[in-house]
């Protein structure tokens, strides 16, 4: 809040603009990347890290749908396949 | 089309809601009080840390200021949507300082490069507002009165990181924003053992001096 109110009377270079739009990609990957490796999943899978498999394969889905509705269904479908499979 | 924007990012939402809602529950919260912190802090880790806390009959200072240093990271946020509401009158910006969450904010800058005016600038982040407040507080409700009622099998906790997947690839415009990321994501796992999730904001501020140093302007020689 106090920043959004100061904005009015500081004004915001070109310089300041430029690193806060390096904000997304400096704090979105600190909530991806500990889901993948530090969660205690149930489903044991011999090559590894499902997780991250199906995270690298979602975001190929991404890059090239650039839909969000598509990469998380993929990502879900995918993971509950594996799930099963696993059983 | 920020509601619509933010729809499918909801799906993370509801489960963790759910999870808000049996946690507050579980811990003999009555059904106003969870409504009412729901409504005064909205912010989920936040929240799920305080209740946690007073279940093991921590000192209020201790439960305010955890709060406070988990949701340090909106300060990083208000810093970079402040261009996008520079222009708007004082209750505008006090409206906006309010809903900022962590999904809105990421669906924000997502979709900034096409918000071409101030106008679709503010109706937008306030349509992505609304839609998460409105999934945040029915989900928590309904955690609160049916328990956490996603099946496990779904993994819908998935559906987080997912969503930010899909909504941090749009702003990696070069090769200088996915270095950024990459180093995120490196350091975000050393130190996500740190408590009341300190890691996230220093992860955020050491990936932001990364950025200021790489993208400083080149030192120019003079023979």
């Amino acid at each position: 809040m106090s920043i959004i109110a100061l904005s009015a009377r500081v004004k915001i270079s070109d310089r300041v603009k430029e690193l806060f739009s390096y904000i997304p990609a400096a704090i979105l990957p600190a909530f991806i990347a500990p889901a993948v490796f530090f969660h205690e999943g149930h489903v044991e899978w011999s090559f590894g890290k499902e997780r991250l498999v199906i995270l690298i394969l979602a975001t190929l889905v991404c890059i090239y749908t650039r839909s969000t509705l598509l990469t998380i269904s993929f990502g879900l479908g995918l993971l509950y396949l594996i799930s099963q499979v696993a059983i | 089309m920020g509601f619509k924007g933010m729809l499918p990012i909801t799906m993370g939402v509801i489960p963790f809601g759910a999870v808000m809602g049996t946690v507050s529950s579980e811990a003999q919260l009555t059904f106003f009080q969870t409504v009412t912190m729901n409504i005064l802090v909205f912010a989920g880790a936040a929240q799920l840390a305080s209740v946690e806390l007073m279940t093991k009959h921590a000192a209020s200072i201790v439960v305010v200021v955890t709060g406070l240093v988990i949701n340090l990271r909106f300060l990083l946020y208000s810093a970079a949507l402040s261009p996008a509401l520079q222009k708007s009158s004082f209750f505008v910006k006090l409206a906006a300082a309010y809903p900022i969450t962590d999904q809105s904010y990421a669906v924000m800058s997502a979709h900034q490069d096409k918000l071409k005016t101030h106008a679709e600038s503010i109706q937008f982040y306030f349509g992505t507002c609304a839609c998460m407040m409105l999934a945040w507080h029915l989900s928590v409700i309904a955690g609160f009165i049916f328990g956490n009622f996603a099946p496990s099998t779904w993994a819908l906790d998935y559906a987080v990181p997912l969503s930010f997947v899909a909504l941090v690839i749009p702003t990696l415009k070069n090769q200088k924003y996915v270095i950024v990321a990459a180093f995120s994501s490196v350091v975000s796992v050393m130190l996500h053992p740190l408590p009341y999730k300190i890691g996230l904001i220093l992860t955020a501020a050491l990936a932001i001096i990364l950025a200021t140093y790489i993208t400083r302007a080149p030192v120019t020689r003079r023979d």
